[in-house]
């Protein structure tokens, strides 16, 4: 029944994909075996959007359906099962509130088993900064859609090297405009395209699981 | 080789796929001309004079332009009162002058309320939701100075087109604009996450809602037409693009209402500009089937507009699309390699026009952006 529970989200079986946990659960299975199965299934999913299969529209469809299978399974997981793959902190940078690509990139990191601190839209550098050293994250994301954006960029990384916390801290950047010339005006490790990208890029900087 | 063209003829001469004496160029130049031009972005949105000034001023010291395409000049009034959602407006509400515009994307409708837009009517249904912002307006009083303050605008808008013909300069859509109703959904009303969801949790739903707006989104362009005098309208298309949607959820929801929508203009005699953000080149063939030489496309840097030449480039005028980054990062040089690559291998046979992909960044470098103005002379096709 587990394995159906990983085709069941690729396949955006919402209904029967809750159905089979529900029952999964009941049977007394293993609930971290669950949550494998779904994160194997947001990995195919990634894995068809990057082969242009699938788009963001089921890149986001097939998240809400994590989520709602995770929070059946939550109450059963101990609190050791849900052991971190490393922390990041992600926001829009100062002057820009636009948010659809980075609360997308947030929720795909979670799905994946990142602890992500979303510092929400329109952070100045300080408070990227403080919320890096409160945490210790070796991820900082960076997002923007306006061209003021790159400055904030900009600041925010050159506001974390200050504070000392470069090179060992990553910096990635997205967002609509965002590429290669903006990467290098920023100064920062490096971009992504896309929300599946942005997942690649954590599982570089901060390892793969199990690694 | 001196133009012989006006701006009008040679924009009319590209839209139709004709070969215009030289490729227009129509660039997004509000936000960038009123900073040059020495004002606030509050005056631009408040002040249509001076921003036309500074627009002047912009033309003078960096070289000249065909047109503009669309533009918030003097549109203040209007776009605080068109959104549920507040927008960041500068200088209103406590935010600086100078700060940039902003929609506020948040959803302010729940999703059994497609079923309810249908039962109360569209247009009751969407002016229940213009009053979460604008509580006010259930006052028939205030209701009816709302309409005469969009009046008074529109008649300045009006004298500002004739000024700026007098410069040269066409308004390429004026504030025509006609949402299709997916995209009016999703923007506006329901916000992207929750409005994806939706297509697979409601689908019926949602669909039967946007047949049900169609018409009154469509009628609406079509008196923003009737009042500005400016036979062309403005599509804008993000949220049902390659960047957002799959094909199959484009075919059955997106393709019949651009198809519809795209239909009732055209029939009037009125030309679509269809203004793609985000990721288009997928979807392009889907358009191959539009009526020929009735639209435009216009493309902000995302979509791969050579492709769109090579799919469309008998169908429709393509439009765009010098990106925003490299207007604000790039080099003089680099802006007058990309203009150059686009006049000669799109403009080589008319159905052309230079635009701005999206819109001329505040920030821009004034070389840059002259350097785009300037190279559909230096680059005569």
């Amino acid at each position: 029944m587990a394995d159906d529970i990983s085709a069941l989200l690729v396949e955006l079986e919402e209904e029967r994909l809750l159905r089979c946990v529900r029952e999964a659960l009941s049977r007394g299975d293993d609930p971290l075996a669950l949550v494998e199965k779904l994160r194997e299934g947001m990995g195919t999913v990634g894995e068809r959007f990057e082969e242009h299969e699938y788009y963001l529209s089921e890149l986001v469809m097939s998240a809400e359906i994590f989520k709602q299978a995770l929070a059946l399974i939550q109450p059963r997981l101990s609190a050791a099962a849900g052991e971190s793959r490393g922390r990041i902190v992600i926001g829009t940078v100062q002057g820009d509130i636009h948010d659809i690509g980075k609360n997308i990139v947030v929720t795909l990191l979670r799905c994946e088993g990142y602890e992500v601190y979303d510092l929400g839209e329109n952070v100045p550098p300080r408070v990227f900064v403080e919320k890096v050293i409160e945490t210790g994250a070796g991820l900082v994301g960076l997002s923007g859609l306006l061209t003021f954006a790159f400055d904030a960029m900009k600041e925010t990384a050159d506001a974390l090297s200050a504070a000392g916390l470069r090179p060992a801290l990553k910096v990635i950047i997205g967002g609509g405009p965002v590429n290669e010339s903006v990467l290098e005006y920023v100064g920062a490790d490096d971009w992504g395209r896309d929300a599946a990208q942005a997942v690649k890029l954590a599982a570089r900087f901060l390892g793969d699981r199990g690694a | 080789m001196m133009d012989h063209m006006s701006s009008a003829e040679r924009i009319e001469t590209a839209i139709a796929l004709g070969k215009p004496d030289r490729v227009p160029v129509v660039p997004i130049i509000d936000f960038f001309a009123s900073h040059y031009g020495g004002i606030t972005q509050h005056e631009m949105f408040f002040d249509l004079k001076k921003a036309d000034r500074a627009l002047l001023k912009t033309m003078h010291e960096l070289g000249s332009m065909d047109g503009q395409n669309f533009s918030y000049a003097g549109m203040g009034r209007i776009m605080l009162l068109a959104f549920p959602t507040p927008p960041v407006m500068p200088g209103v509400n406590g935010q600086e002058p100078d700060a940039q515009f902003q929609f506020v994307e948040a959803s302010v409708m729940e999703p059994q309320e497609y079923m309810e837009l249908i039962e109360r009517g569209p247009n009751r249904w969407i002016m229940d939701k213009l009053k979460i912002n604008h509580p006010s307006l259930s006052n028939p009083l205030n209701l009816a100075k709302a309409l005469a303050a969009v009046i008074c605008d529109n008649l300045k808008f009006r004298r500002s087109m004739k000024r700026m013909r007098g410069h040269g300069v066409e308004s390429l859509v004026a504030y025509n604009i006609a949402f299709p109703p997916l995209e009016f959904l999703s923007l506006m009303m329901r916000s992207f996450n929750e409005f994806t969801i939706d297509l697979f949790r409601y689908p019926d739903e949602v669909e039967a809602a946007c047949k049900a707006l169609r018409e009154p989104l469509c009628k609406l362009g079509l008196l923003l037409v009737a009042l500005s005098g400016v036979k062309r309208v403005f599509m804008g298309g993000t949220r049902t693009s390659a960047s957002f949607m799959s094909p199959r959820l484009f075919e059955k929801f997106a393709l019949p209402e651009w198809e519809a929508v795209c239909d009732f203009f055209i029939r009037r005699g009125i030309t679509p500009v269809l203004h793609f953000d985000s990721d288009w080149t997928p979807f392009f063939h889907y358009f191959r089937e539009l009526p020929k030489g009735k639209c435009v496309m216009n493309l902000d840097g995302t979509s791969d507009i050579f492709k769109a030449r090579e799919v469309l480039g008998d169908r429709m005028c393509i439009m765009g699309d010098v990106p925003a980054a490299m207007l604000k990062l790039g080099e003089p040089e680099e802006v007058d390699e990309y203009c150059r690559r686009l006049i000669e291998e799109l403009g080589q046979d008319g159905g052309f026009i230079l635009s701005s992909g999206c819109t001329v960044p505040i920030d821009a470098r004034p070389e840059n952006v002259s350097t785009m103005l300037q190279s559909v002379k230096k680059y005569r096709k």
